[in-house]
């Protein structure tokens, strides 16, 4: 009969060898249970370690994404109360040049108000959201409107007054201003005048927004443009308006042709007031496509949330039984091993 | 059968306890050394009615050879697992926050921010300081690798240094050993300190050992040269104190042919010095040709290129590196760019550059590579591209363990997944390994070594058969007396 024979030292170092391996089964699930996460993850994950970055990275997208959309509804939130402002100074100034035209306003008092609805046409295009200009499309650095009455405007008003006198030979406040037909009038107000307006112009002499608004990424997958500049038709037409009394109502034009001017500038406010309003519904909808977009990040967060704990958390419950069971064995070794360690011929003899 | 006959057996039997009492001795003595065989002696009849004591030392050779082979395996193993496991601490605890993977994806999400806010300074400067981010650590991890394979050869040539001294230690032993056996002497004691040097020998590089007469033995390495014949044989290494972007390293030589390299027709493939040879030749430096290709897809990424149709070359834009401005290369290797990647001064503030740059163009100062015509602060654009650039399919070099066509941000993940996956099958095969070459070496143990028990009750044994052998001679002296007393 053959007997396997066993060496002593053989015995004692396997014995030694068990208590070792699991000391080291110990240390990993202590670490898993005090973490929460698996101890070597770059070991555990393998060929798939990447997962957790990719889930990591299209979380912080969305978290920025939500910070800078947040920029990008303040400056369109911005951009809407001036507009609601633009339209109710152009509905009270529609109102008073319906007074003036029935007589009961003056026209002193009149260029007086047509100059202060300019001077507030002026300062809201020009407002300003974390220090650029919200109605300067990408040229965020660059004033939206040009100061009528300062160093700025000096151009545009040269130009006007220059156009006046080009098209009838003599500045508005001439005597001779008085001999100026209605129609005259009228044909240079939709003539001479109005060019001044076009795009052209509109570009050299009021303006130094750009043609192009502000875009952004809403969403990991959109674009969004800001719809509205200090190009849209709405304010050229309030400015020519309210430039065109200013300028010419309080001068010697005779009683009929200030009547004309009257009518043109009405006509000029309320054509104003209309774009502009459909301005503000753009502006809507660009507004209601980030709130989408935030709804639909939130709950995309949510999922990929869940994924990379999934991919990286350990089940506390299975790391606490496999701690407790490799607790019970070791101090299972350890008896076995005091017990065996004491066996010996050498007590007997 | 007269008394004397019996006086005579008494007498060899009495030599016979004490060669057995030596025996058992040597054994207690050895019981702690693993590496110890046991002696066995046998009490055989000899002729005239006399015993003899033949010792004996039986090791189990087919597993020693097993044994020993499976030590070099583990060995080699041991070698690249740890320097995986190196490797992987760089790409940080948390998720890999530090790996090239999640840092461009940080970078994609700094100009995202910036293309929000295009005329903000501090956005702009935030998206150099990722770019730096980047860049640094790239740096950093080259400069790693090139230390770790520096750290290899450094290694490669101790273990050649240690495999030279111990092939002469064995030579001197092994020619104790035959001259011991030729003239008849007790040469176990020598024969075990043999086992014990080709135990070391074989972690270093891994070998099979032939029997010869007269218990001489040949070593030959694993891939069949000779290491050891009477005389060991040449094992020579050059080290290279240094690694860079395009150094080699040297071949290792055994007796006069190489065994590793691409000249090698014969290379060597178990055993510490396997291990270290294939960090340094193979893992190492796939490894920094992906970081190679991450850095040169970053300055392509970030290049600009002629905006007015006029065709000139593509210039350096966020990051440029030493063979800037110029771009390297598409799809082509460029050794050491990883190392030499940097963020261009051209747009960092901390140099004197223009953050702006980035969002505008004509970071290199010609007008033709400018992007924002109308000159708005406001422009994001070019910016929105550039976050688009790291997702935008380009081609790689081969040869990198990676496919030749994907993003920048795939390929850096694939990267990463390459190295965990080695890592996790070095750390699975290395298990395995070292389980195995534990049981052989339990199982060697158990044939050959010593237990305490059994040579104390054969002690016991022995002092018994002392006393009856004894009781014997003084029962025949006192027979021969009475006869004497009568005379």
């Amino acid at each position: 009969m053959k007997l396997n024979n066993i060496s002593s030292f053989g015995l004692n170092s396997h014995m030694r060898m068990e208590l070792l391996r699991q000391q080291n089964a110990l240390f990993d699930a202590q670490k898993e249970i005090s973490t929460g996460k698996y101890a070597d993850l770059a070991k555990t994950l393998g060929a798939f370690s990447s997962s957790v970055i990719s889930f990591e990275g299209q979380i912080k997208s969305i978290t920025q994404l939500k910070t800078t959309n947040s920029f990008m509804e303040n400056r369109l939130a911005t951009m809407q109360n001036g507009l609601g402002s633009m339209v109710e100074g152009s509905n009270h100034f529609l109102s008073e040049l319906g007074a003036e035209i029935s007589g009961s306003v003056q026209r002193e008092l009149m260029a007086a108000i047509g100059g202060s609805m300019l001077e507030t046409v002026t300062a809201t295009l020009n407002v300003t959201y974390r220090g650029e200009f919200v109605f300067s499309g990408i040229n965020t650095d660059a004033q939206a409107l040009v100061d009528y009455d300062g160093s700025s405007g000096a151009a545009a008003k040269t130009a006007v007054e220059n156009a006046f006198v080009t098209e009838f030979g003599f500045p508005v406040d001439d005597p001779g201003a008085a001999g100026i037909s209605p129609g005259a009038l009228k044909s240079f107000i939709d003539g001479a005048f109005s060019t001044l307006f076009d795009d052209a112009n509109w570009q050299t002499l009021w303006t130094d927004s750009a043609l192009q608004g502000m875009r952004a990424k809403i969403s990991p997958r959109e674009l969004a443009e800001v719809p509205v500049t200090a190009h849209a038709g709405g304010f050229r037409d309030i400015v020519a308006a309210t430039v065109l009394v200013t300028q010419f109502i309080d001068g010697a034009l005779s009683d009929d042709a200030v009547e004309t001017l009257a009518n043109s500038a009405l006509e000029m406010t309320a054509t104003a007031i209309a774009r502009l309003g459909s301005e503000q519904s753009k502006i809507g909808v660009v507004e209601e496509r980030i709130e989408t977009a935030n709804e639909r990040m939130d709950y995309q967060k949510n999922i990929l949330e869940k994924q990379l704990s999934e991919v990286t958390d350990v089940d506390p419950y299975e790391a606490a039984t496999r701690l407790n069971q490799i607790i019970v064995g070791l101090e299972a070794s350890y008896a076995a091993t005091a017990r065996i360690q004491s066996l010996s011929l050498m007590n007997y003899l | 059968m007269t008394l004397s006959a019996a006086l005579r057996t008494a007498t060899s039997s009495l030599a016979g306890n004490a060669q057995q009492v030596s025996a058992l001795s040597r054994n207690i003595a050895g019981v702690g050394d693993p590496n110890y065989v046991r002696r066995d002696a046998k009490v055989q009849t000899a002729l005239y009615g006399t015993v003899r004591v033949e010792t004996q030392r039986h090791v189990n050779q087919s597993i020693f050879s097993a044994s020993i082979l499976a030590n070099a395996n583990t060995a080699k193993t041991e070698a690249i697992a740890s320097a995986l496991s190196r490797l992987s601490t760089f790409n940080g605890e948390a998720n890999f926050a530090g790996s090239p993977a999640a840092l461009i994806d940080d970078l994609a999400l700094a100009a995202d921010f910036a293309a929000s806010a295009p005329a903000d300074a501090a956005a702009l400067t935030a998206l150099v300081e990722q770019g730096r981010s980047v860049a640094m650590a790239l740096n950093s991890m080259a400069g790693e690798l090139y230390a770790m394979q520096a750290a290899a050869d450094k290694e490669i040539s101790h273990s050649v240094g240690k495999l030279n001294d111990m092939l002469a230690q064995l030579e001197q032993v092994n020619t104790q050993i035959v001259n011991g056996t030729r003239m008849g002497a007790d040469v176990f004691d020598s024969m075990d300190m043999r086992d014990t040097l080709l135990n070391d020998i074989s972690k270093e590089i891994g070998i099979s050992v032939v029997q010869r007469e007269h218990n001489d033995v040949i070593v030959m390495a694993s891939n069949g040269l000779l290491l050891f014949e009477g005389k060991p044989r040449s094992v020579s290494f050059q080290q290279t104190p240094a690694f860079g972007p395009n150094t080699g390293g040297a071949q290792l030589f055994i007796d006069g042919a190489p065994v590793s390299g691409a000249s090698a027709s014969l290379p060597i493939h178990s055993g510490k010095i396997a291990g270290n040879l294939e960090l340094r030749d193979g893992l190492l430096p796939t490894q920094l040709r992906q970081l190679d290709e991450i850095a040169r897809g970053l300055v392509e990424a970030f290049a600009e290129t002629d905006q007015s149709g006029g065709g000139k070359p593509a210039l350096a834009g966020l990051f440029t590196w030493s063979g800037g401005p110029a771009i390297p290369a598409s799809g082509v290797l460029e050794p050491g760019i990883a190392a030499s990647i940097s963020v261009n001064p051209l747009v960092d503030g901390a140099a004197g550059g223009d953050p702006a740059l980035i969002r505008d163009g004509a970071i290199n100062g010609d007008a033709d590579y400018i992007y924002n015509s109308g000159g708005g602060a406001g422009f994001s654009d070019r910016l929105t591209a550039l976050g688009e650039a790291l997702k935008a399919d380009r081609s790689f070099a081969a040869d990198t363990g990676l496919p030749t066509s994907q993003g920048l941000g795939e390929y850096a993940a694939g990267s990463l997944n390459w190295l965990n996956a080695r890592h996790r099958s070095e750390a699975d095969l290395l298990v395995y390994r070292s389980e195995l070459s534990v049981r052989f070496k339990e199982t060697l143990q158990n044939e050959t070594g010593p237990n305490l028990d059994y040579e104390m009750s054969r002690l016991l044994e022995v002092e018994r058969a002392y006393q009856a052998t004894a009781k014997l001679i003084a029962a025949v002296d006192e027979m021969l007396q009475t006869l004497l007393n009568s005379v």
